[in-house]
């Protein structure tokens, strides 16, 4: 029964991304139409030409047909797979955005990976040693860690570990080798981390402390359960359901981190093809990546939601559903 | 009291000796990785750091000079420079003007692709087509819009004109006329010169490997016709942050970049050895002149007065950048004895930087307490926003208030080519296609580019000009093209159309103990990398 709910409820929810991603292309769809010029004056980029050539594009781009005929010639399109090719690099948007995606997600799942397995600890041990030295050295690097911007602890980070100490590359991706890509990997995967980590650490540390005042512990702690036990039972299982909406916001919002973190450390991830597509006003490459970028999030709500209810037993999916 | 508890200290210390384990893994990969990448810089290998990619490697569709440094490297032409910018043979192995509108190139027998193919008469007439047919939408058609006809007979190619063109003897040697190889072309034309149809060329390399945002692996052409070239592999590295480009530069993980940011151009003088590419890159102001407030000469000298073109030089690109007083750099000038042109530069009409001079003509205007206006600036252009912004701060001092609209660059530049009522001011960055001094004065002094899809952003139109650009236009004699381009910047002078700020060189920097030997202007992006001494 809670399999059929489950699937179910997935279901609904995925339904949704069809009406969020047709505003969502359609609002692109239509800023597109006001740059001065158009797709003609971003393929030119200001090279002065005659009106053959100029006629030429507008007919090879559809771009004399009203803007919701282009715009239903582009849905149909891409309801068989095909998202058009870029205007500034002649490169299928699907192959470009295909390329770099496993790239991106092996960023984002490595930092938020190293977040959780981290901040965790950091936050148990902090909430456990409450108003002592490891408690303040916990909480002030969380704090420092959660306001330094991502651009300024990738420098640093990439100035100590890769140009002073030398243990790590400065950029790129390495070769295939296992080993030779986590050297790669390693600086810009920390860099990502240190933001979200330091903010799972204070909603553990937070979510902790609170469970630990608790009636059902005091209780659990009378009845002589050993602390092992309350911990991992009583107070983190509880204290995952903050813990997992956080790090389910987080794999969203690393998508920003990971624009500087490709810059800085020279990864040909989504991160620097949408800064790219943006700087040339790509049209094309802009529509695809926003598609993308809106699945990425629905499928994180989605993922936050089947999770929430899979470690909360008083909600069902039932519930969730209505 | 819960934390006083030893129970839960045991798991801490588990979690504490994986995370110890991981970090011996990582410094373990570390040292082992170290280890490679230095055992790979060799002589003959050749790292060069890239601040963007190109867009991609096929000139009809990526038409832009910095993206040309690749693929002059893997492209040929039927004529090239010297480093000393001597037009000499290269696919071609002769050439003659029979009259001043048919050209005749004999092809090289031999030369072919790097796939194996023969270079045939048929490839170049196609790779001309590219320029000249609208539908394929090259970016620098215009540029070939004399072409009549294109022929071959034999192995001789015969191109004949519309009429005389100054400028077409350089034209062959352009990477608006790269010579591709048709077959290849046309079976891959909506893909080709991305990483998924790399182009195929005649030049000394050919492409390995072509990742976008990380790396482009040239590797010698095993084909090609002409002298070995000296390194076997050369890796464009792509690092878009400046700082992390900088840190390789210093650490040696790449052998050279373009073009180092000019606010830590002490750092990378510090890192490696910077040398002075000619360029002749203009930047300067356009004014609408048939515009009101710009329509009154006294606010066009205001506003040149108050233009702080030394400072801006300087912070533009220090060492490399000289104010200018004109758009084309003197050194366009090769045609006439150097006295003759710097007489001639000194009857161009100029403004030298004085605010009290600025606040007096602003004061003989129709706007003599000031007026505000707005400037697009291309975004991209770091240069362009540095003009930009001190530009609106020293015109501020005469109570022009200047307001900036970052703009993405083709959009931007598209307001002009659509050439509608008041152009404003419009910051401009150009440099000539060939080594001629016509070319620049005829877009932004010419009334028949002051229309559509045309570059002259201050609107001038001025019969005596226009007959003079006429006659440059058709001039082969390169002193006489020489003297009227002379005169059509000075006559333009005295209407104060535009404001020139600056003649730019580019810079380039290779790293401790090599050194970079003779490069012209229009050589280097041809193939630079010959000209790099590595002992």
């Amino acid at each position: 029964m809670r399999g059929r709910a489950l699937l179910f409820y997935v279901g609904r929810r995925l339904l949704l991304l069809i009406p969020v991603t047709l505003l969502v292309t359609i609002a692109v769809f239509l800023l597109a139409s006001l740059v001065p010029g158009g797709v003609v004056a971003v393929i030119l980029q200001g090279h002065p030409t005659d009106t053959a050539v100029v006629e030429a594009l507008r007919q090879k781009y559809h771009l004399n047909d009203p803007i919701y005929v282009q715009y239903l010639a582009w849905l149909g399109n891409v309801l068989h797979g095909d998202l058009g090719r870029s205007v500034l690099t002649s490169e299928p948007v699907s192959y470009a955005i295909m390329s770099r995606l496993a790239l991106t997600v092996e960023l984002n799942a490595g930092g938020l990976l190293l977040a959780l397995s981290v901040g965790v600890p950091l936050g148990i041990i902090a909430a456990t040693k409450q108003g002592r030295g490891r408690d303040r050295a916990v909480v002030g690097v969380a704090i420092f860690g959660s306001s330094a911007p991502h651009f300024i602890v990738a420098l640093v980070i990439l100035y100590v570990f890769a140009e002073k100490l030398n243990l790590f590359p400065l950029f790129g991706t390495g070769s295939d080798d296992i080993g030779d890509r986590l050297w790669h990997m390693a600086l810009p995967i920390v860099a990502l981390a240190i933001g979200p980590l330091a903010l799972i650490t204070k909603i553990t540390r937070a979510s902790v402390l609170d469970l630990i005042e608790r009636d059902h512990v005091l209780f659990a702690r009378a009845r002589g359960v050993s602390e092992l036990r309350i911990l991992v039972v009583y107070v983190l299982r509880n204290a995952l359901i903050p813990i997992v909406t956080t790090a389910g916001l987080l794999l969203i919002g690393l998508l920003t981190g990971t624009v500087f973190v490709e810059t800085i450390f020279g990864l040909p991830g989504l991160g620097q093809l949408l800064v790219s597509s943006v700087k040339g006003t790509d049209i094309p490459m802009i529509q695809g990546l926003v598609l993308v970028i809106g699945i990425w999030v629905v499928l994180a709500n989605v993922f936050i939601d089947v999770v929430y209810v899979l470690i909360d037993p008083r909600v069902g999916f039932e519930r969730a559903a209505r | 009291m819960f934390g006083s508890k030893h129970s839960g200290q045991g798991s801490y210390r588990t979690a504490g000796r994986i995370a110890v384990a991981v970090a011996v893994a990582l410094m373990s990969a570390a040292c082992t990785g170290n280890n490679n990448q230095t055992a790979t810089n060799t002589v003959t290998t050749l790292t060069w750091g890239l601040s963007s990619t190109p867009a991609n490697l096929f000139a009809p569709t990526d038409f832009s000079a910095p993206d040309s440094t690749i693929m002059g490297l893997i492209q040929d032409n039927l004529l090239v420079y010297t480093g000393d910018g001597k037009l000499v043979p290269s696919l071609a192995e002769s050439w003659t003007a029979s009259d001043s509108t048919t050209y005749v190139y004999k092809l090289r027998s031999g030369a072919k692709f790097s796939d194996g193919h023969a270079v045939t008469t048929d490839d170049v007439l196609f790779s001309l087509q590219l320029q000249t047919d609208p539908s394929y939408g090259a970016r620098e058609s215009t540029l070939f819009a004399n072409v009549a006809s294109a022929s071959a007979s034999g192995n001789a190619i015969t191109i004949k004109l519309k009429q005389a063109d100054t400028l077409w003897k350089w034209l062959p040697s352009h990477m608006g006329f790269y010579i591709y190889e048709k077959s290849d072309v046309t079976a891959n034309l909506s893909s080709y010169g991305t990483p998924q149809h790399p182009p195929i060329g005649s030049g000394p390399y050919k492409v390995k490997d072509y990742v976008p945002d990380s790396h482009i692996t040239l590797i010698r052409n095993p084909n090609y016709w002409g002298t070995k070239p000296q390194f076997d592999t050369i890796t464009f590295q792509i690092i878009p942050d400046d700082n992390t480009r900088l840190l390789a530069m210093q650490n040696g993980q790449i052998d050279g970049a373009f073009n180092p940011p000019g606010a830590a151009i002490v750092q990378w003088a510090i890192a490696g050895n910077l040398s002075d590419m000619p360029a002749y890159i203009w930047r300067g102001l356009t004014l609408d002149i048939q515009q009101a407030p710009f329509n009154d000469i006294h606010v066009r000298r205001a506003l040149y007065y108050a233009t702080d073109r030394a400072s801006i030089a300087q912070v533009v690109s220090p060492g490399r950048a000289m104010a200018s007083t004109a758009l084309d750099d003197p050194g366009l000038f090769g045609a006439l004895p150097s006295a003759s042109v710097t007489s001639g530069y000194n009857q161009i009409a100029s403004y030298p930087f004085d605010i009290s001079k600025g606040k007096a003509e602003l004061a003989l205007s129709s706007v003599p307490n000031g007026f505000t206006t707005t400037l697009n600036v291309p975004q991209e252009s770091a240069a362009a926003k540095l003009i930009a912004q001190a530009v609106q701060a020293s015109w501020a001092q005469i109570g022009v208030n200047l307001k900036l609209n970052l703009m993405p660059g083709g959009p931007r530049f598209q307001i002009i080519l659509d050439h509608g009522p008041n152009l404003g001011v419009q910051v401009i960055g150009n440099l000539p296609d060939v080594p001629d001094p016509t070319e620049l004065p005829w877009l932004y002094f010419a009334s028949d580019q002051a229309v559509k899809n045309g570059n002259n952003s201050s609107n001038l139109k001025d019969s005596q000009i226009d007959s003079l650009v006429s006659q440059a236009l058709v001039e082969t004699d390169p002193v006489k093209a020489a003297n009227l381009d002379m005169q059509i910047q000075q006559l333009a002078s005295q209407q104060v159309p535009i404001i020139p700020i600056l003649w730019q060189d580019n810079t380039v920097v290779v790293k401790k103990g090599w050194k970079v030997g003779s490069i012209n202007a229009f050589s280097w992006s041809h193939n630079f990398v010959e000209a790099i001494q590595t002992s």
